[in-house]
């Protein structure tokens, strides 16, 4: 089981505030697809604003692979100029 | 101190070489958007609203129609309709409906300069003269400026649709404040409750403009087939294809995106005003349109940097370790939402290690037009009012100003705002650089006083293409898809001259069309030298490789033994042991092979550091006047490695020059109708050489592990320090903590009488 934490707006907005999932999923994918099922919209809204961490580690690939125990950061996307 | 991790010994990374489009730019033959002409073109103008908030209850053109001359007029009703859906874009996305909004009033004006109708003709005098004609009717509604009064209750509503994101319970009621971003940690009333000593204050940033000098422009060509061209100067051709292909629901690939030479951006050209515009009057004329704004219409129809208003409290124990943070941040969106609430609340949480924190942003919108980012979005304004509060508690505790900041500050390892862990960052490097400059502790003259403020900035890495190809004699040809604003051809050519171990004259690097090389996000969030300049090393990597298979084959050799350097191939066995072949010579033997040699490389990379800066400033203040003149400056800053020397110079002397403006003289100022009273250079004082001193830069270098010369971007940082760091310095000449910007003749002679 990887351990999504989903933080602040997305927490709020598809969660009811809850941060912390644990989901079975082999990839990023696979895993964003699990929380879409609990909360639909959730994969258009990481796809559009998150931006996303495993292990502490930024990731833009969701076809990267994940182990039980990863920890898997949902935070908001930031602009720069 | 500042000694690089890896003290690896470059031939041509960290030098100063001349830059490759220098030539052109200087003797005036460098094409910018105003400059460019197709054949056949004729000239667009708009129609801009002088109200700040009504409805359009008509709008009449037939008197324009029938102008001699005339080619084309259209209104909203020309564009295609449009649905409120999120359209990424660069770093983040934003709604194509308000982006159509922003380009052409859609039954209602939100901003006086807010675009309401458009004409193409033969000249552009008489478009000019046939906008006059076009008749509009409105009925003017009650208009909103600044944020507190957009905030109010009874407020004028902007937008009868919009309802506040981000807040707990969700709200059932309009408002004028769009969304709401928090990021906590700990508890921070109590932290604060507790706090041996505690700072607390309001601070106001007006909006500014980005300074850009040449104004928005572009060339539309949209054929009868459907398929169009634009020759635009912009951030970045590929987004303003997407946006534009989006806003007129074309294919993406029916358009293509020319990129000319930008005089300037600094966030402001990341976005389309003109171009679905100069489309739609292209198709209906059929002919090439060219729309160029005038200085007023760069301050009255585009997106400014957002003015703010921010409530802090900080709190430390009685040695000065931070204890709590607690900051209310509203952002002036403007006329739509979007303006810099995450990265400003992002911003207040970077620098420093601080256990309890409860940072809180709005995106309030209100009748100027749309913000735009303006080099580090949202974070000066925030380390405006952070970086003071912490210059006040150092009085309060009697400690160096800097020696407080290096007792909080962040270092490797530490959580960073968004949790994920600092890297190879060098605050604290920083912070020691400018405490032992010579500048920290040289003598102050009369009604002088010495500010200090860091700063801290995420950067961003990206998507980016590369293409590196060598030509029959060797010379090569770098290609990348991002528009060079800060000299990124040099930087460019020097990153694939250093990998291929040829002369940095030998590399030519052009900026290609959208149709001509992979997608590349804009040139912006300082990402260019970093993530672009990956692509580029990967691609010449993959050449050099290339290089030397063939050279092994040439040689009748494995590729073990053939040594690259020196732009040669060397042969290390066999009979041929001891002869180079040299890169042209390779290169020229292109039919014995599968062809010609190049690589095309995409990236994503998101192994990017932040940025951080410390800005020293001595001002002086006329007690008579209220004048303040700003006597020396320092900017120090983490550049992980400069490329080129120059142009990473000049990355932190412009942006601390911007800082000082906003800090000493811009603000966007309104008249009672919410028209801008000072829509040009002579009113909206920018800081130009004569009022400046030589800005003294020092670059500390701890490389980003993750790059192949350890970039970390640069561009935006140096913006972030120099507002807090002016204010100090005037608190330090005066006695008097400003929290108003800018710090104007008039403001501060007001305080300085006040406090007589």
């Amino acid at each position: 089981m990887a351990k999504a934490v989903i933080t602040a707006p997305f927490s709020a907005e598809f969660f009811g505030g809850r941060e912390d999932h644990l989901v079975d999923a082999p990839t990023i994918f696979a895993l964003i697809r699990g929380l879409d099922l609990a909360a639909p919209g959730f994969a258009q809204a990481a796809e559009e604003r998150a931006a996303i961490a495993v292990n502490g580690v930024a990731v833009a690939d969701w076809t990267t692979r994940l182990e039980s125990g990863d920890e898997v950061l949902f935070v908001q996307r930031i602009a720069g100029g | 101190m500042n000694a690089p991790v890896t003290p690896k010994a470059f031939k041509v990374v960290g030098t100063r070489p001349v830059r490759p489009d220098g030539v052109d730019k200087v003797t005036g033959k460098a094409i910018y958007g105003p400059d460019f002409v197709a054949p056949g073109m004729i000239h667009g103008a708009i129609l801009r609203s002088p109200h700040a908030h009504a409805k359009i209850l008509s709008i009449n053109t037939k008197k324009a129609e029938a102008l001699a001359g005339v080619k084309a007029v259209i209104t909203s009703a020309d564009f295609p309709g449009q649905e409120s859906k999120v359209l990424a874009g660069g770093e983040t996305s934003s709604n194509q409906r308000d982006i159509a909004q922003i380009c052409m009033a859609d039954g209602k004006v939100l901003y006086a300069g807010h675009a309401v109708a458009a004409v193409a003709a033969t000249s552009e005098a008489i478009a000019r003269a046939a906008v006059a004609l076009i008749e509009v009717t409105y009925e003017v509604l009650p208009h909103v400026i600044e944020v507190e009064e957009a905030i109010a209750p009874g407020a004028p509503l902007l937008h009868a649709d919009m309802y506040t994101k981000g807040v707990e319970p969700a709200s059932d009621q309009p408002s004028n404040a769009a969304m709401c971003f928090t990021l906590a940690r700990g508890d921070a009333d109590a932290a604060l409750a507790r706090a041996a000593i505690t700072v607390t204050g309001r601070y106001k940033t007006p909006p500014v403009h980005q300074g850009y000098i040449e104004p928005h422009a572009c060339v539309a060509s949209w054929n009868a087939d459907g398929q169009g061209q634009m020759w635009v100067s912009s951030q970045g051709a590929f987004d303003i294809r997407n946006t534009t292909a989006a806003v007129l629901h074309m294919p993406i690939a029916d358009l293509r995106v020319m990129p000319l030479e930008i005089g300037g951006g600094f966030g402001g050209k990341t976005t389309i005003y003109l171009e679905p515009v100069a489309m739609l009057l292209s198709r209906k004329a059929g002919r090439p349109v060219r729309i160029a704004m005038n200085r007023q219409e760069v301050f009255c129809g585009t997106g400014p940097a957002p003015g703010s208003v921010a409530d802090v409290t900080l709190g430390s124990d009685a040695d000065g370790n931070f204890v709590g943070l607690k900051v209310e941040f509203w952002s002036q969106a403007g006329a739509f939402p979007g303006s810099g609430v995450h990265s400003g609340v992002m911003t207040a949480l970077g620098a420093y290690t601080v256990a309890n924190a409860h940072v809180r942003g709005w995106d309030v919108v209100s009748n100027i037009p749309a913000t735009k980012a303006y080099r580090a979005p949202g974070a000066p304004q925030i380390a405006f009012a952070l970086e003071s509060a912490i210059d006040d508690l150092a009085v309060k505790l009697g400690m160096d100003a800097i020696d407080l900041r290096l007792k909080n500050a962040v270092r490797p390892g530490d959580p960073g705002p968004m949790r994920l862990p600092h890297g190879a960052i060098g605050y604290v490097e920083c912070l020691e650089a400018a405490k032992a400059h010579p500048h920290w502790s040289a003598p102050l003259g009369a009604n002088q006083g010495r500010g200090v403020a860091g700063a801290f900035w995420g950067n961003y890495g990206g998507p980016s293409t590369a293409a590196v190809s060598l030509s029959s004699d060797g010379s090569v040809q770098v290609t990348t898809g991002n528009p060079d604003i800060g000299g990124s051809r040099a930087s460019m050519a020097i990153m694939a001259a250093e990998t291929l171990d040829v002369p940095y004259e030998s590399v030519r690097v052009a900026i290609a069309d959208t149709a001509s090389i992979g997608y590349s996000m804009l040139t912006g969030g300082s990402r260019v030298t970093f993530a672009t300049g990956k692509a580029v090393v990967e691609a010449a990597q993959n050449v050099r490789e290339t290089l030397v298979s063939r050279a092994a084959s040439l040689f009748g050799v494995d590729t073990a033994e053939v040594e690259w350097h020196g732009g040669a191939a060397h042969c290390l066995s066999g009979e041929r042991k001891g002869e180079s072949l040299s890169i042209g010579a390779i290169a020229a033997k292109a039919g014995q092979f599968s062809g010609t040699i190049t690589s095309e490389v995409s990236i994503n990379p998101l192994d990017y550091l932040p940025g951080f800066a410390v800005h020293i400033c001595d001002s002086e203040v006329d007690p008579e006047t209220g004048h303040v003149r700003i006597v020396r400056y320092t900017a120090v800053q983490d550049v992980g490695r400069a490329i080129h020397l120059d142009y990473v110079e000049g990355q932190l002397q412009g942006g601390a020059v911007q800082g000082i403006g906003w800090a000493l003289n811009e603000a966007y100022v309104f008249d009672a109708e919410g028209r801008m009273e000072n829509p040009g250079f002579l009113d909206y004082r920018m800081p130009v050489a004569s009022d400046l001193p030589m800005i003294d830069t020092v670059l500390v270098e701890v490389p980003n592990p993750a790059h192949p010369y350890g970039v970390k971007g640069v561009g935006e940082a140096p913006i972030v320090p120099p507002l807090a760091a002016v204010a100090n310095s005037v608190r330090h000449a005066t006695g008097i903590r400003m929290r108003e910007l800018p710090l104007s003749p008039d403001k501060v002679y007001a305080a300085l009488r006040a406090a007589d």
